[in-house]
C-alpha cells in the first residue's frame, strides 16, 4: 500500500473514533492535562503501530487497548504525585465496563447534545468556560465574584442536571 | 449492553460524592480507597462511574481547543516545534517516527477535532420551553407581588399551573393556547391550564389572539368562554362582572364545584353581572373606563426560531430575539406580530423600533411582511412551521446598541383595512458565520428593550388622562412639524402603545 493511501486510511479511522478514544482516556484519567498528554501519546503510538493493525479488527477497541497501555505508563511514571489516581486493577475493571456498554454510551452521548440545548445560556456558557481550561476555576470564580467552592458546587449541580436529563432522555427513547 | 440499560439506576449520595471528588481532582486518599472498594465490589457502581466519566469526557471534548484557538490556527505545530497544548507534550519525539508525513498526518488528525459542522463558537443560544409549562409571565407595569406568591415572578418566566397573588401593578400572561390576559393588582389568579385560568379576586382583561380559538376564565360563581376581548371583574363585594369589548363571550353562572348552571348567555359589546344565586346573567352598562389601563392599543407578539436540530423547538418566551444566517443548525430568524385592533382612526406614520442588546460585529438585517393569512403564534412557532414572507421591505446595518427603526406606514394601513394584524419576518440576507448575529430585546425581557410599533395618528387627538399617575413617559419626538406632536411609551397603556399629545397638556 502506498504511503499516502495508508495515511488516508489512518486519518479516516482516527477521525471517526478520536472522541471515543479521548473519552476512554478520561475515564481512566479525569484530569484534563493528564488526559491530553495520554491522548496525544496514544495518537502517536497508533500511528507508529498502524502497519501492524489488522483491518479485520475493531479499530476503536485496538486504539483503546493502546490508550490503556499509555495511561498505565503515565501513572507509573507519575507514581507518588499528590493527585489521587485509581489503582491499575480498578482501571482495568472500569475499562472493561466501558467497552461492554459502548452502545449505552453512544445513546447517552446523543442525548447529551439535546440536554445541553436545554440548559439556559448562562449555564452553558459557564460550563464551556470552566471546561475550556483556559482559566482556572479559581480565576473564573474570582471573575464572577464567587468563592471557588461555590463554583465547584455549581459545576457539580450542572453535571448532575445533565446526567439526570440524559437518563430521562434515553428512558423516553427506550419506551418509544 | 451487558450490565445496564441506557438509562441508569440512581446512584446513592456517597457514590455521587466520591465520583465528583475524583472528577474535580479534590479526592483524598480515603476517598480513593472507598471508591475503589465500591468499584471492585459493585458492578452498578462501575457502570455509573463509567457513564459519569463519559459525560465529563464529552464536555471536555466539546470545549477542546477553544482556549487556544489562535495558536492552533497559526499552523506552527505542523513543523513539530511547538506543543499543541499546555505542557510536556510529545512532539519532539516525532523525530523517532522518522517521517514529516507522519507528523503532518497526526497534526491533521488532532486539528480536525477543532473543526467540523458543530464548530460555530459565536452561536447564541436561548432557553427553550420546559416540559409542563402552560403560559409565560410578562411584566407590564411595575408589578409588586404578595409575599405568599410561590411561583416565578420574573418577566419571561414559564408558568406551570399555580396561583399568582399580585399586590399592585400590571402583569401580562400569555397562555399557550393563544389567550392573553392583563392582570391588575391587587389580584389573585390561578393559572389553571394552557387555555384557562381562575380569577379569585381582582380585575383583568382577556383577549383571544387567534381567530376561532377559545379561552376560559372562571370566577367564583361564574365561567366565561372568551372568543374576543373582554374585561372581567370580581370585586371585594363578590360580584362577578364581564364587559365585552370585541367578539363574543359566553357567560354562565356556576355552582360551588364550578359546574355551569342554567341561565347563561352570550354577550357582545355589553356588560353583564353573573348571578349564581339567581342563576341569571343581568345587563350592566359597558364600562371601558374601568379597564382602560389593561387595553393597549397595540399588542406585540415575538419569537425567534432556529434551524437544524432545533427546527422543532419554540423560543417564544425568551427575553431576546436573534437574527443569524449561518451554516445549518446555527441560523436564526425572528418573527414579530402587531395586533392593531386597538388603533382607532387613520395613521399618518408608523415605524417599527427594535433595540439591539448584543452585536459582536456589524451585520445587515432585513424585514419582510408575513402573509396575513398564514397564522402563527408566539408559543408554537418553530423553524419548521414558520410562515412564508414577501420580499424585504427594509434593510439596515446593526453596528451597536442604538435602536433601529424602519417605516411600515403603508403596511400598517393595509393591515388596518384587513385583519388588523401586521406580521414581520426579521432576517439576515447574507450568510456570515461565527459571531455575526444580532440579539434584540423581546417583549418578555426588559421593558425598555421591547419591540415597538410607533404610530402617529393622522388626526391628532387629545387624550386626557384620567388620573394623575397615568402621566406618560416621553421618549421621542416623532415630528418637528407641529410641536404639539409627541409619541411616548405609556407606563399605563403598555409597551407598543403610542399616542399623540399636545404640548400644552404637559
Amino acid at each position: 500500500m502506498d504511503p499516502d493511501s495508508q495515511q488516508d486510511r489512518f486519518v479516516e479511522q482516527f477521525v471517526r473514533s478520536q472522541d471515543r478514544i479521548y473519552a476512554y482516556v478520561v475515564t481512566l484519567l479525569p484530569n484534563r492535562d493528564d488526559a491530553e498528554e495520554v491522548f496525544q501519546r496514544t495518537s502517536l503510538a497508533l500511528w507508529k503501530k498502524w502497519q501492524e493493525f489488522d483491518p479485520a479488527r475493531d479499530f476503536l477497541r485496538w486504539a483503546c487497548g493502546m490508550a490503556h497501555l499509555e495511561a498505565c505508563n503515565f501513572l507509573r511514571k507519575h507514581a507518588g504525585r499528590s493527585r489521587v489516581d485509581l489503582s491499575e486493577d480498578v482501571l482495568l475493571e472500569v475499562a472493561q465496563v466501558r467497552l461492554d456498554i459502548h452502545d449505552v454510551l453512544e445513546a447517552r452521548r446523543r442525548a447529551l447534545l439535546d440536554c445541553l440545548g436545554r440548559l439556559n445560556r448562562d449555564s452553558r456558557e459557564l460550563l464551556e468556560r470552566c471546561y475550556a481550561g483556559k482559566d482556572s476555576i479559581k480565576q473564573i470564580a474570582a471573575d464572577l465574584g464567587l468563592r471557588p467552592n461555590v463554583l465547584y458546587m455549581t459545576l457539580k449541580r450542572l453535571r448532575r442536571t445533565l446526567f439526570d436529563c440524559i437518563n430521562l432522555h434515553v428512558a423516553a427513547e427506550g419506551s418509544q | 449492553m451487558n450490565e445496564t440499560s441506557a438509562s441508569l439506576p440512581p446512584a446513592d449520595d456517597e457514590l455521587w460524592s466520591l465520583v465528583e471528588a475524583f472528577v474535580a481532582g479534590t479526592a483524598a486518599e480515603d476517598d480513593r480507597l472507598r471508591l475503589e472498594a465500591r468499584l471492585r465490589s459493585e458492578p452498578q457502581s462501575r457502570v455509573f462511574y463509567v457513564a459519569y466519566l463519559d459525560l465529563h469526557a464529552h464536555l471536555q471534548w466539546r470545549t477542546r481547543g477553544k482556549s487556544d484557538r489562535t495558536a492552533e490556527n497559526t499552523g506552527a505545530q505542523v513543523t513539530g516545534n511547538a506543543p499543541i497544548r499546555r505542557r510536556r507534550l510529545v512532539w519532539p519525539s516525532l523525530a523517532g517516527v522518522g517521517s514529516l508525513a507522519a507528523a503532518a498526518a497526526i497534526f491533521f488528525v488532532l486539528s480536525l477535532s477543532r473543526r467540523g459542522p458543530e464548530d460555530d463558537s459565536g452561536t447564541p443560544d436561548l432557553p427553550i420551553k420546559p416540559a409542563g409549562s402552560i403560559a409565560v409571565l410578562i411584566d407590564n407595569n411595575a408589578p409588586v407581588w404578595e409575599s405568599g406568591t410561590s411561583g416565578p415572578t420574573k418577566s419571561g418566566s414559564y408558568l406551570l399551573p399555580g396561583r399568582l397573588k399580585l399586590k399592585s401593578g400590571v402583569v401580562e400572561i400569555a397562555f399557550d393556547h393563544g389567550g392573553e390576559i392583563l392582570l391588575e393588582g391587587p389580584a389573585d389568579f390561578d393559572v389553571s391550564a394552557a387555555d384557562r385560568g381562575f380569577l379569585h379576586r381582582g380585575k383583568l382583561t382577556a383577549k383571544v389572539l387567534e381567530p376561532g380559538s377559545s379561552f376560559f376564565v372562571s370566577m367564583p360563581g361564574a365561567v366565561t368562554n372568551i372568543e374576543g376581548e373582554c374585561g372581567l371583574l370580581f370585586d371585594a363585594a363578590g360580584r362577578p362582572e364581564v364587559h365585552v369589548f370585541a367578539g363574543e363571550v359566553r357567560a354562565d353562572p356556576t355552582d360551588a364545584r364550578g359546574e355551569p348552571l342554567p341561565g347563561g348567555r352570550s354577550i357582545e359589546n355589553a356588560g353583564a353581572f353573573i348571578d349564581p344565586t339567581l342563576q341569571m346573567v343581568s345587563a350592566v352598562p359597558l364600562n371601558p373606563v374601568a379597564f382602560a389601563r389593561l387595553r393597549p392599543e397595540v399588542r406585540v407578539s415575538d419569537a425567534a426560531v432556529r434551524d437544524g436540530p432545533h427546527s422543532s423547538e419554540n423560543f417564544g418566551a425568551a427575553p431576546q430575539l436573534i437574527v443569524k444566517n449561518s451554516i445549518p443548525g446555527y441560523s436564526w430568524e425572528t418573527f414579530l406580530r402587531f395586533d392593531l385592533t386597538g388603533v382607532k382612526g387613520p395613521v399618518s406614520e408608523a415605524t417599527v423600533r427594535l433595540v439591539p442588546v448584543k452585536v459582536v460585529q456589524p451585520m445587515e438585517n432585513a424585514a419582510a411582511v408575513v402573509h396575513s393569512n398564514d397564522s402563527w403564534s408566539e408559543q408554537l412557532i418553530t423553524w419548521d412551521t414558520k410562515p412564508p414572507s414577501g420580499p424585504a421591505l427594509a434593510t439596515w446595518t446593526v453596528t451597536g446598541n442604538t435602536s433601529v427603526e424602519f417605516e411600515v406606514t403603508q403596511q400598517v394601513r393595509e393591515a388596518l383595512a384587513a385583519d388588523k394584524r401586521l406580521a414581520l419576518r426579521i432576517f439576515a440576507p447574507k450568510r456570515k458565520r461565527g459571531s455575526a448575529y444580532v440579539q434584540y430585546g423581546s417583549r418578555e425581557g426588559d421593558s425598555n428593550l421591547r419591540p415597538q410599533l410607533l404610530i402617529t395618528p393622522a388626526d391628532v387627538q387629545v387624550r386626557k388622562l384620567r388620573q394623575a399617575n397615568d402621566f406618560p413617559t416621553l421618549t421621542r419626538s416623532v415630528s418637528e412639524r407641529p410641536s404639539t406632536i409627541l409619541s411616548f411609551r405609556s407606563q399605563v397603556f403598555g409597551v407598543g402603545t403610542i399616542m399623540s399629545w399636545p404640548a400644552k397638556e404637559h
